[in-house]
């Protein structure tokens, strides 16, 4: 009991001095601040530089120290990811060296703070690209108690209580690795050394690295999940941000633009979403249309903002040469109406074409030839359950971008370059599109990349709910749900992907501060 | 709480003295100098000017004043002394006492200066409560009094108004009150009237002249406009590119200038009694150097005609006494050796084009806006605001139409029918015979679109800050029909490039690349795209720097002659109207009150509104006489306009006319001579016996018995509180038009 106590309080303390560590440089480097300038005058700049430096030993110190596990646990992590970080510090130099060419995100490099949540932004990306080159298991693959072989499809009844927990435990990790780190450490060494691919590595049974945050009652690694993880919240988080975006932007324009009744049916639609609990919304748009047709009827609406405002922005910018929008169109409405329908109502239907693709491309493997048909007939088409979420999240996000870019454009379009345009006859989806959208970016990028971080919350929420996406699925929210009946006894279980959590907004948040203070300049 | 201890005022000690005053800003680019060895004396009771254009430091040395630079700037050197004591060396409580009650200061924008969630009376009491030991009932009295001092209608009423409910005259009259309630020895006044209308301005720079007086305030007033320098100070600083490079009498720098720059902006300036075509205005080439690119030596040697290499560009100069003038300075070398008498290399002289058929021909436009009594369900009571009430003109081939007018006048809402975004409610507009004013923009044929265009006002916000200057010009070519192919437009563009005299790899640089003045050519390019029979020019120089003001006007109107094209000259600026037009329409309240020649406009008779608007114009020139003719209260709102004639309210000569004719009824259009058309009540006698307001010769003035009667009648405080007692319910309405 103690003895997990311990392991808690190590957690969280080495956790979260390693961030306060980064922020506390980042505080320090910023210059401005009046307090800070106050210390850098004699006889405080002696004084302060000494307590930086002690103060980030003790730091370092006591997030190695304080639980010599989370230390060991630490350190192997920075290993396993070593090919992230040399990426990322790889894309950090190249972008800071040629910060000058690189426009308002080369002036993210001006700010220290803006740096370090670039960083984190960037190393999650990252991470998320290269997991399968890294030496992880799979998201749902499950390990034996004997670390080092994998027994698929596993899943052993959880027993309340550390000791009996089946698979590989914490304690059990500590056990191992304490005694194996030496030999794992030339073996890593090693292969590296002899240029074995690491992905190779990887594949090589009995050469499996520990699980170094234990595994989950499913028997599957946190570690690996975690990194897996940021695969299933990035893509949504930035996807429905992105598509809640479009819809704020067609009807903001639209009703900015042209006032009247139209912006006051869309102000109150939005002013009523606004005002609804999301949780609740969320159960009815998950649990009540459990059947899908909900959320394909949401899909259809919002779905159709993208495709509406590229054809807005198309009929604006080509309606004075005909001819090549209708060559835009013949390329674009094809691709773009398929996409549409495929992730709405799921037409055309694909299992039929899948069903020939697979006995022509089979080769008479029965298994070969399922895994073709599954793949043709779900092919560009987001799965019911993600869909369900995508749906949601887009959607409760829709009026908050509403109510900024209808702000925004009521202050641009008095403008003299919009009254110019409309005296030499521009239509107005160019106005719109071309004249007021490319003015206002600077506040809608800054409102994105929070907006990002406010979705990554909600999928936590949602995961932490039982809510949308299946329940094996490595997002971090779900990942806490699993962990918190264990949380006086494997804390990290669900810690640690609540911090994930909190290292994306975290990090989201201090490049919208960036960007927003950035841009102010000039 | 009492006053800091400051030494008694001794009235041969200056107030303010700044000794090689520097002051840096430290930005990420590093140290940008704004102001480099700066000298100034403001003695007691006197006026100072500190004149130059924007970037030139100005305002950045009254900020120095106040010790107020904000985190990124400092004093680098010099000294700051009020009444002897060194700002820079005070504490900061101290300073925070001084700030308020010994200087205050008075910025450009008033609505921006008050607090928009407090009633005036709590902010103006503020002030004594802070700075003196007084109670709130004291501090209430004097509030009410100072408010009644700088001549404000009803100070009860205001008292117990929020600044959004006063108009933006009576706002600059609050920050002037509550600057003045603590008596400061020292007013500094930025900009203080730049965002008001020209009679407004006018009666706020009256005020501020007589309160100094009566005060015994010392003031620094800083503006670009050598007009109301003229009008206001006693001594005047000249500064460019951070550096005071002439200091004198308003007298000696007005008259006796000794810096190459000084002179450049008095050329730059239309004077009266001159025009486009007989002396054309010299520009001061070239632009204001960059902070971090001044050049050794004399920072003005790159746009000067003097400049001697090898002697003007080896250290930096001083400050010099010109000779047999003590106190006038000059930082020129060469003050000495320049004919500061001869008259400036003028272009070849243009001949004056001679106009041609009827272009634009406005009939009897109306242009009524309905607006909802109520903003939700737009059912029910609907009010009206009339814009434009009865506007007849004319514009020929070749001629520029001067449209002049303050804010609220319809002037803007006059341009927004002609160019088809909004459309006329009653009467027609027809450009070269095809009836345009009903017909809206989106339905208007490119040619239509491209023959009738428009320069805008604010160079910052004519062109699209995300689009490349050759896109935009580009994309208006395509609009208007021109050209077939992309080749040819892209040719086409650069041709308009080199029309409006900018080099051609400007096509690729986005707007904020551009200063004001070439982002001004380029709307004037995109304006000339189509071959325009008619352009509206809509203030196009109001918002430059005055060098550049010059050269904009001088190339708009070159383009003019050579493309024969009718320019719509919207202004409030009449010395420029004067000096550009070839004809005049004056309006008042969406009425057209005057037309006729610039000739006849500009010489009796005259309409009073039109006689009030060239009284109010600052000229530079202190031969020119001018009488004062001061307008009470502000422009109505067309939401509600007053009964009869529209100006009937503000009228210095409505006790001219018998009975109440102009309360109840509209004055009708009485054709004067040929062409000049007045719409005034005013006996004809009357009109006949009016003097001209503005008079170059200065011997008119002192025979003419008539006008200086009325001048001294308009200063009469008894008069003036009558009136003003009169329109104190007008003034409750602000305009509700804006810029419209």
């Amino acid at each position: 009991m103690l003895a997990n106590l311990a392991i808690l309080g190590g957690t969280i303390a080495s956790f979260w001095t390693v961030w306060a560590t980064l922020l506390g440089f980042a505080l320090l480097l910023s210059a401005g601040s009046n307090v800070i300038n106050a210390l850098k005058r004699p006889p405080f700049n002696t004084l302060t530089s000494l307590a930086l430096i002690l103060g980030t030993a003790g730091m370092v110190f006591v997030a190695l120290f304080s639980s010599p596990k989370m230390g060991l646990a630490t350190v192997w992590a920075l290993y396993v990811l070593w090919p992230v970080f040399a990426v990322l510090a790889g894309v950090m130099i190249v972008s800071r060296l040629f910060k000058a060419r690189l426009g308002l995100y080369g002036r993210i490099f001006d700010s220290p703070i803006g740096m370090v949540g670039l960083a984190i932004c960037f190393f999650w990306i990252i991470a998320a690209l290269m997991a399968d080159l890294l030496p992880l298991y799979g998201p749902l693959e499950a390990l034996s108690k004997n670390n080092g072989t994998i027994v698929q499809g596993v899943t052993r009844k959880f027993k309340l209580g550390a000791e009996a927990l089946n698979g590989l435990s914490y304690a059990d990790y500590v056990r191992l690795s304490l005694a194996d780190a030496a030999e794992y450490g030339k073996l890593y060494k090693s292969n590296i050394r002899g240029g074995a691919p690491l992905v190779s590595w990887v594949g090589d049974e009995g050469e499996k690295l520990p699980a170094i945050l234990g595994t989950d009652k499913a028997n599957r690694d946190i570690f690996s999940r975690l990194i897996y993880g940021a695969r299933t919240v990035l893509p949504l988080s930035i996807g429905a941000t992105l598509v809640s975006f479009t819809v704020g932007i067609t009807l903001g324009l639209l009703a900015g633009y042209r006032g009247g009744w139209f912006d006051q049916v869309i102000t109150f639609a939005a002013n009523a979403i606004l005002a609804f609990p999301v949780i609740v919304l969320f159960y009815l748009i998950v649990l009540v249309g459990k059947d899908g047709n909900l959320s394909r009827i949401l899909a259809t609406a919002i779905f159709a903002f993208p495709l509406l405002l590229v054809l807005a922005g198309l009929w604006g910018l080509y309606s004075v040469k005909m001819g090549r929008l209708i060559a835009i169109l013949v390329v674009f409405l094809p691709i773009a109406l398929f996409l549409y329908l495929r992730n709405t109502w799921g037409l055309p239907d694909l299992s039929g074409v899948g069903a020939w693709v697979a006995a022509i491309f089979g080769g008479g493997n029965a298994q070969r030839e399922a895994d073709i048909a599954i793949a043709v007939t779900n092919f560009a088409q987001m799965e019911p359950r993600m869909l369900n979420v995508f749906v949601a999240v887009a959607f409760s996000s829709a009026p908050g971008a509403f109510r900024l870019v209808r702000g925004l454009t009521l202050d641009v379009k008095d403008r003299d370059y919009v009254a110019a345009a409309q005296t030499r006859g521009e239509n107005q989806f160019y106005i719109m599109i071309f004249e007021i959208l490319p003015n206002v970016r600077g506040p809608l990028m800054v409102d994105a990349a929070l907006r990002i971080g406010y979705t990554a919350i909600l999928l936590g929420t949602l995961g932490f709910l039982a809510l949308g996406l299946p329940q094996e699925s490595a997002d971090w929210g779900s990942m806490i749900a699993h962990g918190r009946g264990q949380l006086r006894f494997e804390p990290q279980m669900a810690v640690i992907p609540a911090l994930c959590i909190v290292s994306l907004v975290l990090g989201l948040n201090l490049l919208a501060d960036t960007l927003r203070e950035q841009s102010l300049k000039d | 709480m009492s006053k800091v201890e400051i030494a008694g005022l001794d009235p041969n000690a200056p107030v303010l003295e700044c000794r090689n005053l520097s002051l840096s800003y430290f930005t990420r680019a590093g140290e940008i100098p704004a102001v480099v060895d700066f000298n100034m004396t403001v003695m007691p009771g006197e006026a100072v000017g500190l004149v130059g254009e924007s970037g030139c430091g100005k305002s950045t040395v009254a900020l120095g004043v106040m010790n107020y630079m904000g985190s990124t700037g400092k004093v680098v050197s010099g000294q700051i002394l009020y009444k002897g004591r060194d700002i820079l060396t005070m504490s900061p409580e101290e300073t925070r006492q001084i700030r308020g009650s010994e200087i205050a200061m008075v910025y450009q924008e008033p609505m921006a200066s008050l607090n928009p969630s407090m009633k005036i009376a709590n902010q103006l009491m503020e002030v004594p409560l802070l700075h003196e030991d007084v109670t709130r009932e004291e501090a209430r009295q004097r509030s009410r009094d100072i408010l009644e001092a700088v001549r404000l209608p009803d100070p009860d009423r205001i008292m117990n108004a929020y600044p959004h409910q006063l108009s933006g005259g009576q706002q600059q009259r609050v920050v002037i009150a509550m600057a003045l309630l603590s008596k400061p020895s020292l007013l500094l006044l930025d900009e203080p009237t730049t965002a008001l209308d020209v009679t407004v301005e006018a009666s706020i720079v009256d005020l501020v002249r007589d309160l100094a007086a009566e005060f015994g305030t010392s003031m620094v007033y800083i503006s670009h406009n050598l007009g109301l320098i003229l009008d206001t100070c006693d001594r005047i600083n000249v500064m460019y590119a951070g550096e005071a490079v002439e200091f004198g009498t308003v007298d000696e720098v007005f008259n006796k200038m000794r810096h190459p720059y000084t002179q450049g902006l008095f050329r730059s300036i239309p004077l009266p009694g001159t025009d486009k075509n007989a002396s054309p205005l010299v520009p001061i080439r070239g632009q204001l150097p960059l902070p971090q690119d001044r050049p050794l030596g004399c920072n003005f040697q790159d746009r000067c005609d003097h400049y001697k290499p090898g002697w003007c560009d080896q250290a930096d100069i001083d400050m010099r006494a010109v000779q047999d003038q003590p106190g006038h300075l000059s930082r020129c070398l060469r003050f000495n050796e320049i004919d500061w008498t001869a008259p400036p290399k003028v272009e070849a002289q243009a001949e004056s084009a001679l106009a041609g058929d009827i272009v634009l021909d406005v009939k009897d436009l109306k242009k009524y806006y309905e607006v909802a009594a109520n903003a939700f369900l737009s059912a029910g009571e609907r009010r009206t605001i009339k814009a434009n009430e009865e506007v007849d003109l004319v514009a020929r081939e070749a001629e520029t139409v001067a449209i002049v007018g303050e804010s609220g006048c319809g002037k803007s809402t006059l341009a927004k029918v002609l160019l088809g975004l909004e459309t006329a409610t009653k009467g027609e507009a027809k450009l070269n015979g095809q009836v345009i004013s009903n017909t809206p923009v989106q339905s208007r044929a490119p040619e239509t679109l491209g023959s009738l265009q428009m320069v805008f006002q604010n160079p910052f916000d004519t062109l699209n800050p995300s689009q490349t200057v050759g896109a935009q010009i580009i994309r208006a070519l395509e609009k208007f029909g021109i050209g077939t192919t992309d080749g040819e437009r892209e040719s086409r563009m650069l041709d308009l490039l080199d029309l409006v005299k900018l080099p051609r790899d400007f096509a690729n640089r986005m707007p904020r690349q551009l200063s004001g003045g070439q982002k001004q050519r380029i709307g004037i390019a995109r304006a000339f795209a189509g071959n325009p029979a008619v352009v509206v020019a809509d203030e196009p120089v109001s918002a430059l720097d005055v060098s550049v003001q010059a050269a904009v006007s001088q190339l708009l109107m070159d383009i003019q002659r050579e493309h024969r094209t009718t320019l719509l000259f919207i202004s409030h600026d009449l010395s420029i109207v004067r000096y550009l037009s070839d004809r005049v329409v004056v309006m008042y309240l969406g009425h057209v009150v005057e037309q006729g020649s610039t000739e006849q406009v500009f010489s009796p008779p005259y309409h009073p509104y039109t006689e009030a608007l060239l009284s109010a114009v600052p000229i530079a020139d202190t031969r020119v006489k001018k009488r004062r003719i001061i307008l009470d209260g502000d422009i109505p709102s067309a939401l509600n306009p007053p009964s009869g004639c529209p100006f009937q309210t503000r009228c210095p000569r409505k006790a001219q006319v018998e009975g109440d004719l102009c309360e109840t009824t509209l004055p009708p259009m009485r054709t004067l001579s040929d062409g000049h058309q007045v719409k005034c009540h005013l006996a004809q006698s009357i009109l006949d016996e009016m003097e001209a307001v503005i008079q170059t010769d200065a011997i008119t003035a002192a025979a003419d018995e008539g006008a200086d009667l009325l001048g001294s009648e308009a200063s009469k405080p008894g008069l003036i509180g009558r009136v003003r007692r009169a329109l104190s319910r007008e003034n409750s309405e602000k305009p509700a038009l804006g810029s419209a």
